[in-house]
């Protein structure tokens, strides 16, 4: 419900829709980044803190 | 996968339904998304307060556990601020906000649309909240689809970690099967899940 009502007001609206591909770039690049960034980050917390097994 | 087409279905109709002219005004009105985000918050607080299992998971939270999300918040929000490197890329604080959905595109993209309306405008807030949603989806997608090559070139943590709130519900049977001894890794899912569950309203709220 609350994803079509949003959806309702991007339609409504021309000049948003006509940059979605724009939107869809931005999107994928920090969408890419925060999966290489999470990566990263649980390879330190695994050397770090997860040695042993992984859970503690 | 089923959800994810109904959520997709759901706003591509919703575009189309705005796109021909045939929403109805009050579905229009400013007030209906913090309505309907209230409402979205107080379910997300009775789904956690209702869960038994994630209430029994729970019971075996060890101190340590803490550090796993607060690592993927870190690295998420670290390597979102990059973004501001690429051409033609959006500020940092932009980035940043739509980082901090990780992967729960429907809270993220609302929360967007409604908390940075007062800095970016009724149009600068509904373009940042249809990245946020096409982000975070996309997020989901490469987490659920790349969970094995995660596990084998990353480490155990390193999908759950990827998948960002994920972990704790579509993502979770895929980590447990993709991962050695995964039985074991899933209070460490559903913690890590829950802790960016919560963080999801803070961090938005801070960056817009």
């Amino acid at each position: 419900m609350l994803l079509f009502v949003f959806g309702a007001s991007l339609g409504s609206d021309r000049t948003l829709l006509g940059n979605f591909g724009n939107y869809g770039y931005h999107a994928l690049t920090i969408a890419l980044l925060g999966v290489a960034g999470s990566l990263i980050a649980a390879m330190v917390a695994q050397r770090l803190f997860f040695r042993k097994g992984g859970q503690s | 996968m089923k959800g994810n087409l109904l959520t997709f279905g759901s706003f591509t109709a919703g575009i189309t339904c705005g796109l021909i002219g045939c929403a109805p005004e009050w579905m229009l009105h400013a007030a209906l998304p913090s309505i309907l985000l209230s409402a979205l918050i107080l379910l997300v607080g009775i789904g956690i307060g209702a869960n038994s299992a994630v209430r029994q998971q729970l019971r075996s939270f060890h101190p340590r556990m803490l550090l796993l999300p607060l690592f993927t918040i870190a690295g998420t929000l670290l390597f979102s601020a990059l973004g501001t490197l690429l051409p033609g890329a959006r500020n940092i604080r932009e980035c940043l906000s739509v980082g901090s959905g990780f992967g729960y595109y429907s809270l993220s993209s609302i929360l967007i649309a409604d908390l940075c309306q007062a800095t970016h405008g009724a149009q600068g807030a509904a373009e940042l909240s249809a990245i946020a949603l096409l982000a975070n989806v996309a997020r989901e997608m490469i987490s659920i689809l790349c969970i094995p090559l995660f596990a084998r070139c990353c480490g155990r943590l390193a999908p759950i970690s990827a998948a960002g709130i994920n972990s704790m519900d579509v993502c979770l049977p895929r980590i447990v099967n993709a991962t050695h001894n995964g039985s074991e890794l899933i209070p460490l899912c559903i913690f890590h899940g829950l802790v960016l569950e919560i963080s999801v309203p803070l961090l938005i709220q801070f960056f817009c």
